[in-house]
């Protein structure tokens, strides 16, 4: 398996290199010219000297090969530029940025865990019942509602008239609960359903009624055979889903105020802040690349077919 | 000689709630299983032998099933309400072997996990040695490198055989065989019918037999019921109903039969090597032979020279 | 039972798609008129739902923001499907490289978030409603081919399309009188899905100040003038509401379509 894994991420290599091929000249395609926009950023007038005077100090006016090889060195230095807003560079915004999402990604998975098991595994326990009809209409319920409209209607209930959570921020664990609810809703109501119908199919298996036939408990077959058979499936949801997780819920993140990823995207989108913005596609990229790893992993340890054939 | 019944089923019928109204399934079945014996009943696929299985596992889904009747386990009426005796019983007296053996087991876990779920830890060991001794009683070459294997990568008649050795792990005094051999080739069928007949003698089990192959029947069963659209036929002793057979229907099943022969088919000893032994020795068949010499492990020239003098090809 | 079943969803859809189409006869007043005086009223025969911080008629910009929405979910939604769909069969038609090139690219971009891709598009080309139309239509459409391309290519293998081509049956003709009718009931399903989806992209979108712009009604932008004023929660209640009906309405819909074609076919 070790092998497998090096084998993967020296393929890796290529489409790292290619994303950052993507990620450079992206920049250079903007309609607006990249000294001008600095020019901008630092208001400073922008007359014929002052463009040729950055050009030279940038390397703008070096053969695109070159620039492209040098921001390359720049970019596994660690250095990613200076975000044009706050002057700082661009990999510590970023960092930070990523350790809030990351934060709220974490509670927003606890309550998809929580919230989905227990609803998937009692309605399909309970199929066609009341129970399981107001399961299943929760469900759509919840992955038809607007996000963002969810948050503001938690808000004015818990914390403008039951005033028992904060309204917006960051600072303590009760800041965390309200966005990370409202980002789980649509997720809880995808898995809900997929964990519903996997339990259902799986339960209908000959090898399930073998299983009966030797005097196990159902308790203990639903928690040795039907529920780690319906793990591939779930996986593989998980890893659609991760890449949008991790990369910042923008809606939710405006929202609540919360300083993710997200938000910071939409600052940089609207105060056309480039070097942020690109390194926001890098980080993101890289990340994405590193999940589908992190994916392939997790498929191959739960599902010893899919083993077989991979590592043969 | 006594006969002593282990299970007796009186008057049993089961009727499945279609819609608006109820089907019935099984009408008025009545049979009994004797230690020591096979029981077989016979019929064509549909006819509710299955359904009469799940019936006294009680794995019948009562929403859906309704069942009235008697069934008695060494004359104690088996607690069908009380789901936790029911476990017990399937996992110490009642044992069960599927059609399909390569879809009866979980994918993820290897054949020891298999055998040894549910297990203690402490006593984990024992009982796979003990599992072992049963599998290499039934002619399971390697059976330690056996246990390590996943389900998907064994054949039908491997698996079939792990099947039964999990089934006599807990020694149970009934072994209902749901159409053992209807999912194999023909040389693995013999030797799990085999297998079965030295088992139920051995450990003085009541084998309930389910088929809809009379050569299976004729090998294997004592007493024979046969079973159509949920009803019973004609029941009695095997031999005396195949030869003797007074219902159409029987009549009709008999005839349909391509060779009738009391005798078991002659089989093959050893069983056919898995992939890796193929091409080990010039000619792969060299090992189960009845007419190898030494000539046949030389170049493949000569054993050819030499098949086609024997076999006149 | 079954008709009953698709009436629910299709009710309150309908319903909702007449009234924001007669929103010119039926709104009482025009959504952009000021009224300083009468900002925050409550519902009365005046103003059935009340008015917003500029004093508007909430009912009015409710009717004539549900033209903009759905107007723009649906044409976005069309355009999808229609490019989508010629290159989805054309891909699953010539097969090889092509096909797998489209199921490749679409699964990628499943996983990879699609509000990144669209932010990054609105960076370039600006951040008005034809150019996040332009990259809504340019994010969607691969779910389409993907569709219709996977559909293709299991059609292409059917008795009858080989017995047609032998025949001297043009290309053109087999595609549309027998690969299309055959995509057309999955496709439906994903149209409906499709749709809420796309509704609620518009509406995050306005929320988040692209797309629509003020003072233009959109139900989105409503909820983000009423932000700020959440103890006036009336101002953004109402159009979430319509949204969550219209989604919930196209998603049951879509699922009605994909569990009737499944119960035919399976």
């Amino acid at each position: 398996m070790l092998r497998h894994l090096l084998r993967e991420m020296f393929l890796l290599i290529p489409l790292l290199f290619f994303v950052s091929i993507v990620a450079f000249f992206l920049v250079r395609c903007l309609p607006v010219d990249g000294a001008t926009a600095y020019l901008n950023s630092i208001q400073v007038p922008i007359t014929q000297e002052s463009l040729s005077t950055i050009r030279k100090e940038l390397g703008l006016d070096e053969p695109v090969f070159i620039q492209y090889l040098r921001w390359l060195g720049q970019i596994l230095h660690g250095n990613w530029g200076y975000s044009y807003q706050t002057k700082r560079p661009v990999l510590e915004e970023l960092g930070r940025g990523f350790s809030y999402t990351a934060l709220l990604t974490m509670a927003t998975l606890l309550w998809i865990f929580v919230c989905s098991s227990v609803l998937g595994i009692t309605s399909a326990l309970h199929s066609n019942s009341i129970w399981d009809h107001c399961v299943r209409f929760l469900t759509s319920f919840l992955s038809s509602i607007p996000k963002f409209w969810l948050g503001f209607l938690l808000i004015i209930f818990f914390s403008l008239k039951l005033k028992l959570l904060p309204v917006q921020g960051v600072g303590t664990w009760q800041h965390l609960i309200l966005p990370s609810f409202t980002l789980s809703c649509s997720y809880t109501a995808i898995y809900t359903k997929l964990l519903r119908t996997q339990i259902l199919e799986c339960s209908q298996q000959p090898f399930i009624f073998y299983t009966h036939t030797r005097g196990f408990s159902k308790r203990h077959i639903m928690f040795h055979h039907i529920l780690p058979n319906t793990l591939p499936s779930l996986l593989s949801s998980f890893t659609i889903h991760c890449g949008s997780l991790f990369s910042g819920s923008v809606l939710v993140e405006t929202v609540f105020g919360w300083p993710g990823l997200g938000r910071m995207c939409v600052d940089a989108v609207n105060a056309r802040n480039y070097p942020m913005i690109q390194g926001y596609i890098l980080f993101l990229c890289t990340l994405f690349v590193g999940i589908n790893l992190l994916s392939e992993c997790l498929c191959i340890t739960f599902s010893p077919q899919y083993r077989q054939e991979k590592l043969q | 000689m006594t006969k002593q019944c282990t299970l007796d089923v009186k008057h049993l019928s089961i009727s499945l709630h279609h819609k608006t109204q109820s089907l019935l399934a099984v009408q008025n079945l009545s049979f009994s299983l004797y230690q020591g014996f096979c029981t077989g009943i016979i019929g064509e696929s549909g006819c509710g032998k299955s359904i009469t299985c799940q019936a006294i596992l009680g794995l019948l889904n009562p929403k859906k099933w309704a069942i009235s009747g008697e069934i008695t386990l060494n004359h104690q009426p088996i607690p069908y309400q009380n789901e936790q005796k029911m476990c017990k019983l399937r996992r110490e007296s009642i044992a069960f072997i599927p059609q399909n053996p390569m879809s009866a087991l979980d994918p993820r876990m290897t054949i020891a996990q298999h055998i040894c779920e549910g297990i203690p830890r402490n006593k984990r060991n024992a009982h796979k040695n003990h599992a072992l001794t049963l599998l290499s009683r039934m002619n399971l070459s390697s059976p330690s490198h056996l246990l390590q294997a996943y389900p998907f990568q064994l054949s039908g008649g491997q698996l079939q055989r792990v099947l039964i050795a999990i089934a006599l792990l807990s020694q149970p005094s009934i072994l209902i065989a749901d159409e053992p051999t209807t999912a194999l080739d023909c040389q693995s069928q013999q030797e799990i019918l085999m297998i079965l007949k030295e088992v139920t003698l051995e450990h003085q089990l009541s084998l309930l037999l389910i088929s809809h192959d009379i050569q299976v029947m004729e090998q294997l069963s004592d007493f024979l019921y046969v079973m159509y659209a949920g009803q019973m036929m004609e029941y009695g002793d095997t031999k005396q109903l195949l030869t003797h057979p007074n219902h159409p229907y029987t009549q009709g099943l008999l005839a349909a039969k391509p060779v009738s022969t009391i005798k078991p088919l002659p089989t093959l000893q050893g069983i056919h090597p898995p992939l890796e032994q193929w091409h080990t020795s010039p000619c792969p068949f060299l090992t189960r032979c009845p007419k190898s010499h030494s000539s046949c492990y030389l170049l493949p020239e000569t054993y050819q020279n030499r098949c086609s003098q024997v076999v006149h090809l | 039972m079954k008709k009953k079943r698709l009436l629910l969803p299709l009710a309150p859809l309908l319903l909702l798609l007449f009234l924001c189409l007669m929103a010119p006869i039926l709104s009482p007043y025009d959504p952009n008129q000021l009224d300083t005086v009468s900002k925050f009223l409550p519902p009365s025969t005046l103003h059935p739902l009340g008015t917003d911080y500029l004093g508007r008629d909430l009912l009015s910009r409710l009717l004539w923001g549900g033209r903009t929405t759905l107007g723009y979910a649906a044409m976005i939604s069309i355009f999808s499907m229609a490019i989508g769909t010629f290159i989805g069969i054309f891909s699953g038609w010539m097969g090889g490289i092509i096909a797998k090139a489209v199921i490749k690219s679409s699964d990628i971009l499943r996983s990879f978030p699609n509000i990144v891709l669209v932010m990054i598009f609105m960076t370039f080309w600006g951040t008005n409603m034809y150019c996040l139309s332009l990259a809504l239509i340019l994010t969607r459409w691969i779910w389409y081919a993907r569709v219709s391309s996977t559909i293709t290519i299991l059609q292409k293998r059917r008795p009858s399309i080989l017995a047609s081509q032998l025949v001297g049956c043009k290309t053109s003709d087999l595609l549309i009188h027998h690969i299309f009718p055959a995509i057309l009931p999955q496709l439906s399903s994903v149209f409906f899905i499709d749709f809420g989806h796309t509704l609620l992209a518009i509406s995050g979108y306005s929320f988040l100040g692209f797309g629509v712009l003020p003072p233009q009604a959109e139900w989105g932008a409503m909820i983000r003038d009423g932000q700020n004023y959440l103890s006036h929660p009336e101002m953004m209640v109402w159009s979430g509401l319509c949204i969550l009906i219209v989604v919930l309405s196209a998603n049951t819909l879509g699922d009605y379509i994909r569990d009737l074609w499944e119960e035919t076919h399976i």
